[in-house]
């Protein structure tokens, strides 16, 4: 059952007919993202266009709904989820992020729980083999491999990106032991790493992840996801001086603007990146452009 | 003949009211097993937050393997939409379970429970059905006790009462 089927099969009847006859006419793998709304209009995220679901009318969903949704799709498990939906989001069994919105219940900075669920936001991962063909030859040159940070808005493609890396690196000619942590559940898809030599420290917190990886299993690169707040970037610094080289991703539209915020700023203060890589996307969508930035050249 | 046939409707008897005696006893000993299994679902929920449907892999217990319950539960690990599990499986082996309507009921509540919210809202919930299933342990032994003697003796004396009657 691929990803699209799952969503399929958790939406209350109705809405899973206005589902499918849009997914009849377009093709799926343009799809990356489908939004539920309670009371509001749901929408699908097409050719990075968002457009309206209707099955007669627009499709909107209860509140009750959206609940019975959430609980389809982590397979009557919340309790499993709930430390990262206070955070707002789950990710599944299959590499699938949905974002969760509603009104938090807070006790001072701490979220307790999620009262009501108003929005659901369920990102559509694709598997596409050798994205990461530009650029593997800039991090792995031979036995060596350099760090790197790539940078994009959200939904470029980052995550796909890091697991074709992760994936070619554990898994190509040349393989390499690659710890990955995955610490939003996000990177490890089954049936794309069974043949590689990838290890992964899945739902750790990145600091903590790094430092069990690099001092239990002696990796040749480590790799990480979306460096988050400060306290992020301090615990990664802590553990960065083993040596061992870290490709990890941040938001950011480009280098200034990646620059102006402390916990990539710190980072770069330590020169723990040697590359540091845009992601765009080409006119049509479809194919990734890099633009590299080389710390050591700009040095000499 | 007359003797032979009068010892053998006293053994009918007295083996019926024995084996009426057996069924009180399982239905304290399936009421006690859920017991154990509303424990260790809790504390699989509680402390390890597994998924549910990953709750039932290690769990053993010889009277709900017996009445197919819990290979029912695991059989439904690899289903596409893992939903309402717990009732449905309940649903399908209840006809071989002895145990009352309210003690099923109290089955069925504490699977209503799992899986539905946050590991502290289930936590309590699961305590409110542990606490119940104790009471009716407690009630169901106090009642089989009393029970087993009852269907025992009635076992006998109808047996003893049939024997004369045809004697």
């Amino acid at each position: 059952m691929n990803h699209l089927e799952k969503v399929l099969v958790c939406l209350p009847e109705k809405e899973r007919g206005a589902l499918a006859s849009f997914l009849s006419r377009v093709s799926a793998n343009k799809i990356t993202e489908i939004r539920l709304r309670a009371e509001a209009p749901s929408s699908v995220t097409y050719e990075g266009r968002n457009v309206y679901l209707f099955s007669g009318a627009e499709v909107r969903f209860s509140e009750q709904e959206l609940r019975g949704i959430v609980s389809r799709l982590c397979e009557e498990s919340i309790h499993t989820y709930s430390e990262s939906m206070k955070q707002g989001y789950i990710t599944l069994d299959n590499g699938m992020r949905i974002g969760v919105c509603g009104s938090a219940v807070c006790d001072g900075d701490r979220i307790l729980g999620l009262r009501d669920v108003t929005s659901l936001s369920i990102r559509i991962p694709h598997i596409f083999r050798g994205v990461a063909d530009e650029v593997l030859p800039i991090i792995c040159n031979g036995d060596k491999i350099q760090s790197a940070l790539f940078y994009s808005p959200p939904g470029v493609g980052k995550t796909t990106l890091i697991r074709d890396i992760a994936m070619r690196l554990g898994g190509g000619a040349k393989r390499f032991r690659v710890c990955v942590v995955d610490t939003r559940s996000e990177i490890y898809i089954k049936e794309f790493f069974s043949h590689s030599l990838c290890d992964f420290l899945d739902g750790y917190p990145k600091g903590l992840g790094i430092e069990i990886a690099t001092r239990t299993f002696s990796p040749q690169v480590v790799i990480c996801d979306e460096i988050g707040d400060i306290s992020e970037a301090n615990a990664i610094l802590s553990t960065q001086n083993s040596g061992v080289p870290l490709i990890a991703t941040a938001h950011g539209e480009n280098i200034a603007s990646l620059m102006l915020r402390p916990n990539i700023k710190i980072l770069h203060d330590a020169g723990i990146f040697r590359y540091y890589i845009e992601i765009k996307r080409d006119n049509g969508g479809e194919k990734c452009i890099f633009s590299v930035t080389d710390t050591m050249r700009r040095l000499e | 003949m007359r003797i032979a046939g009068a010892f053998l409707l006293f053994v009918f008897f007295t083996f019926a009211g024995i084996m009426r005696g057996g069924k009180e006893r399982e239905k304290l000993c399936e009421c006690e097993a859920f017991l154990d299994l509303f424990e260790y679902v809790k504390n699989q929920i509680d402390y390890f937050l597994t998924p549910t449907k990953m709750i039932y892999r290690n769990y053993s217990n010889a009277v709900l393997e017996k009445k197919g319950f819990l290979q029912l539960l695991r059989s439904h690990e690899n289903d596409d939409v893992y939903r309402d599990v717990w009732r449905i499986s309940f649903e399908a082996c209840k006809e071989r379970f002895n145990l009352s309507t309210s003690q099923a009921n109290l089955v069925l509540g504490f699977g209503e429970c799992i899986g539905k919210s946050s590991a502290h809202m289930q936590s309590a919930n699961f305590d409110y059905y542990i606490l119940r299933m104790g009471d009716e342990i407690k009630k169901q032994r106090a009642e089989s006790e009393k029970n087993i003697k009852l269907y025992r003796t009635l076992g006998v004396a109808a047996g003893a009462l049939a024997a004369i009657l045809v004697i």
